[in-house]
């Protein structure tokens, strides 16, 4: 038996991702892992103690469900204690890339690998957590007031917390930038997915908790609540592994693929549940508003890729044209993904169009994302021509997103300061509009000027850029491959020695 | 196992560090790549490691290509860069097996590699051993087992010896020597050029990303050499013997120092074979003839110019 149990265990080691072996033996070993787990259970171990000693003599207080509201503090606890472990991962994937994280790129192991170990080793630390925290968890259903399903559905929901705030820890942990800068991101990102997965879904969840929680539950919101998980953390993990494969690559490949086939699936899932329900959910409008958002946002970041092709590009390229031309949205370049989210947009709109009738997406509304769009479009493209003309020194180009926003904000603040510096501190409208995206969401009359200036604006900083962005359509080929040169190959040379040869005479 | 580099070029915007960089060698060779700080030495390796792509040129490691195919590649080659594991909490063998792992190795091969390894690298007694509890000499020592883990037939070691003690390095010499008994071909970038000297088959001397010479170390003496230092020491009759070497044809730069002759003679070792016979002809009694020796550190002091970019 103990061999049978040595051979299974030999087996799992053997088809278990390296990375995730490597950072449980680590855990196993950080004082501050074992830190955390044992001022949790001591934290959970008091809260009971404290609640049960508090309330546990009132049968009043016994019959309304104690159980739920002792879960509601445990469980409060355990989001708090899960909350560490993005920034754990975080913070050890940035050290671990300060140092020797090169010689994971030389071994066989790919970036995938990487991101999905150190993914699988925080799921690991978690459950841990949930180990030590379940007894307590569980025993509030003998309290009255919660019952196992719920019980295991909240930890479902902060699982999917964890996971995702994990997700953006690692995609901040392999930022491109210096050490405070991912360090600041993967925190901010980590507590951000926390605050609001944790705080919304969560704690919305555990106010209902032993009231409708398994008994008035829905497939269809359940299922999309799945959906939505699968795709953020699919985006999440694709744009990680992007990072952290050779810039030289074609890293958008993964990623515009996962989003073509995320943007396809929830217009099918949408365009499906509108005609299911007649269009009362306004799924689809979502679909088409957070489409162009999220395409508007992709486009700016787009803005800094490399407008040429790298020769591993170029060599990975298909011989047939055809086949190139099929595949040009999806490779890593400028003028490419600048296509793909044209197509992206194109067809969003289009299937908006063509399905009016049950998306409930009027004129206004159509004009609107398009207003969002074109306005994202031109501060990002005039972030482009300063970067280029102006701050070519000081800013790298794959920083003109960081740059587009400071525009973006500029544009934003200027007329409510002009406003207030020329009519005073009472004004009532600003004094002009032109360039400014909020005062122009909010002003549903006068959209059209908008949309005509910033598609405008839009098209002047596109013929402004044009040579450059369309620089990649020259280098969209497979190189021609040169005769190997002849070597400078010594014929002969010596021979291992301890030492040299001396020529005394 | 023959490695190719073929016509590599890397720029950073302005900075060439490699450019138009060839040369070859082959399995049991101990190659030396010399340059100053600067020169492109760790970009190449990193290229031929894989961990950075070129502009222009190619890696062939017995015609695979390392640009185009990172991942067969990956598995013939292994990189040792100039920084030790930063993984502190894990011990010398779990480290090991941890890029066993990695490069995809399984069950018992598995076993019997890191135990292979940690007995040739002589990390056997300290397996249990956390990184952190290591020396620099020891912590050298994993890098290079961990680079040989997987068996591959080309080593490329960034600055080895940097920062080691003198038993270190011996150490680390006779494990590269033992290295290239066993048929891997080996690149090795130092600044102890001494050491290199001792070691080396072949050289490349690099500076502003550009090769200065390649060839075998002996090829490279002969053919920098210009000239040949002798001092030739007799038992008596210095100013005899100063004399005589002065009227000696083809003798440059004759002077006396501390009761012997120093000559500079043309850069063939029959023109010294000739002086020695003319002075016992002329019944000189020599005590003692003593040539220069050059070595990789004069050569690279001679080539270089010291330039950085």
């Amino acid at each position: 038996m103990i061999a049978l149990l040595d051979r299974l265990s030999a087996w799992c080691a053997d088809h278990t991702n390296p990375i995730v072996i490597k950072e449980t033996r680590q855990m196993v070993r950080n004082k501050f892992v074992i830190g955390i787990l044992l001022t949790l259970l001591a934290a959970l171990l008091f809260a009971a103690c404290a609640f049960i000693l508090d309330n546990g003599s009132n049968p009043h207080r016994y019959f309304r469900g104690l159980g739920r509201e002792l879960f509601a503090l445990e469980f409060a606890i355990l989001v708090f204690a899960s909350a560490l472990i993005p920034l754990n991962t975080g913070a050890r994937l940035i050290k671990e890339r300060e140092g020797d994280v090169d010689l994971l790129y030389v071994s066989a192991i790919t970036p995938g690998e990487i991101i999905r170990g150190k993914l699988f080793a925080a799921i690991a630390f978690w459950l841990l957590m949930v180990s030590a925290a379940l007894p307590f968890l569980v025993f509030n259903f003998v309290l009255r007031g919660i019952d196992i399903p719920s019980v295991m559905m909240s930890l479902a929901l902060l699982f999917a917390g964890v996971v995702i705030a994990t997700q953006i820890a690692l995609l901040g942990g392999v930022f491109p930038g210096g050490k405070i800068i991912k360090g600041i991101l993967a925190a901010i990102g980590a507590v951000l997915a926390f605050q609001i997965l944790g705080g919304f879904f969560i704690f919305r969840h555990v106010s209902r908790m032993g009231r409708s929680t398994v008994s008035g539950f829905e497939w269809a919101p359940f299922l999309f609540v799945c959906c939505l998980f699968i795709a953020a953390a699919g985006v999440l993990h694709t744009c990680a592994v992007a990072m952290i494969t050779s810039s030289q690559a074609n890293r958008a490949w993964p990623v515009r693929l996962w989003l073509t086939g995320v943007w396809l699936a929830f217009a099918i899932f949408g365009l499906i549940y509108e005609w299911t329900t007649a269009g009362s959910a306004h799924f689809f409008d979502a679909w088409t508003g957070g489409s162009v958002i999220i395409l508007t946002f992709v486009f700016i970041v787009i803005l800094g890729s490399p407008p040429t092709h790298s020769p591993r590009v170029r060599r990975g390229l298909a011989k047939n044209s055809l086949l190139r031309l099929l595949t040009f949205p999806f490779v890593s370049g400028l003028v490419n993904g600048i296509v793909w989210v044209g197509g992206l947009l194109a067809g969003t709109l289009l299937i908006t169009l063509i399905f009016a009738d049950i998306s409930g997406f009027d004129e206004d509304d159509i004009m609107g994302v398009l207003c969002f769009f074109f306005y994202g479009a031109a501060y990002g493209l005039t972030a482009l021509v300063i970067q280029r003309k102006l701050l070519r020194q000081w800013i790298p180009r794959h920083l003109v997103w960081l740059l587009s926003v400071l525009v973006g904000i500029f544009f934003t603040i200027l007329p409510v300061i002009m406003s207030f510096l020329l009519l005073g501190p009472s004004f009532r409208d600003l004094i002009w509009e032109f360039g400014c995206l909020p005062a122009a969401l909010d002003n549903h009359r006068g959209l059209l000027p908008h949309l005509m200036g910033a598609g405008a604006w839009m098209v002047i900083m596109l013929l402004i850029n044009v040579r450059y962005i369309c620089q990649g359509l020259l280098t969209f080929s497979p190189p021609a491959t040169p005769p190997p040169p002849p070597l400078p190959t010594p014929e002969t040379v010596d021979e291992p020695t301890a030492s040299q040869p001396e020529t005394e005479a | 196992m023959r490695v190719e580099i073929l016509n590599l070029k890397k720029h950073f915007k302005k900075t060439k560090a490699v450019e138009d960089v060839s040369f070859s060698f082959e399995a049991g060779h101990i190659f030396g790549f010399v340059g100053p700080n600067g020169a492109g030495k760790t970009t190449t390796m990193r290229i031929m490691g894989t961990l950075m792509d070129p502009d222009e040129g190619d890696v062939l490691l017995d015609g695979v290509s390392a640009i185009q195919n990172p991942e067969d590649a990956r598995r013939l080659i292994s990189f040792v860069p100039d920084s030790l594991p930063a993984h502190h909490d894990i011990t010398v063998h779990e480290y090991i097996e941890f890029f066993a792992r990695a490069y995809g190795l399984r069950g018992r091969k598995l076993t019997t590699s890191v135990e292979d390894v940690e007995e040739f690298t002589g990390l056997t007694g300290m397996r249990d051993k956390t990184l952190r509890a290591l020396s620099k000499g020891m912590k050298q020592r994993v890098s290079v087992g961990r680079a040989l883990v997987h068996d591959p037939p080309v080593l490329l070691l960034d600055e080895p010896a940097a920062g080691l003690d003198p038993r270190a390095r011996v150490e680390l010499r006779e494990l590269l020597i033992a290295l290239s008994e066993q048929k891997k071909a080996i690149l090795i970038s130092s600044h102890i050029l001494t050491e290199l000297t001792e070691i080396c088959n072949g050289v490349v001397i690099i500076e502003k990303g550009r090769i200065l010479e390649t060839g075998s170390v002996r090829d490279i003496i002969g053919r920098m050499r210009e000239h040949i230092s002798l001092t030739i020491r007799p038992l008596d009759r210095l100013d005899e013997a100063f004399a005589a070497i002065s009227t000696y044809p083809g003798a440059r730069d004759v002077r006396v120092e501390k009761n012997a002759v120093t000559v500079s003679l043309d850069a063939d070792e029959e023109k010294v074979a000739d002086l020695v016979t003319y002075m016992i002809q002329n019944n000189h009694r020599l005590i003692e003839v003593h040539q220069e020796t050059v070595d990789l550190e004069d050569i690279f002091m001679s080539i270089t110019k010291g330039d950085v970019q």
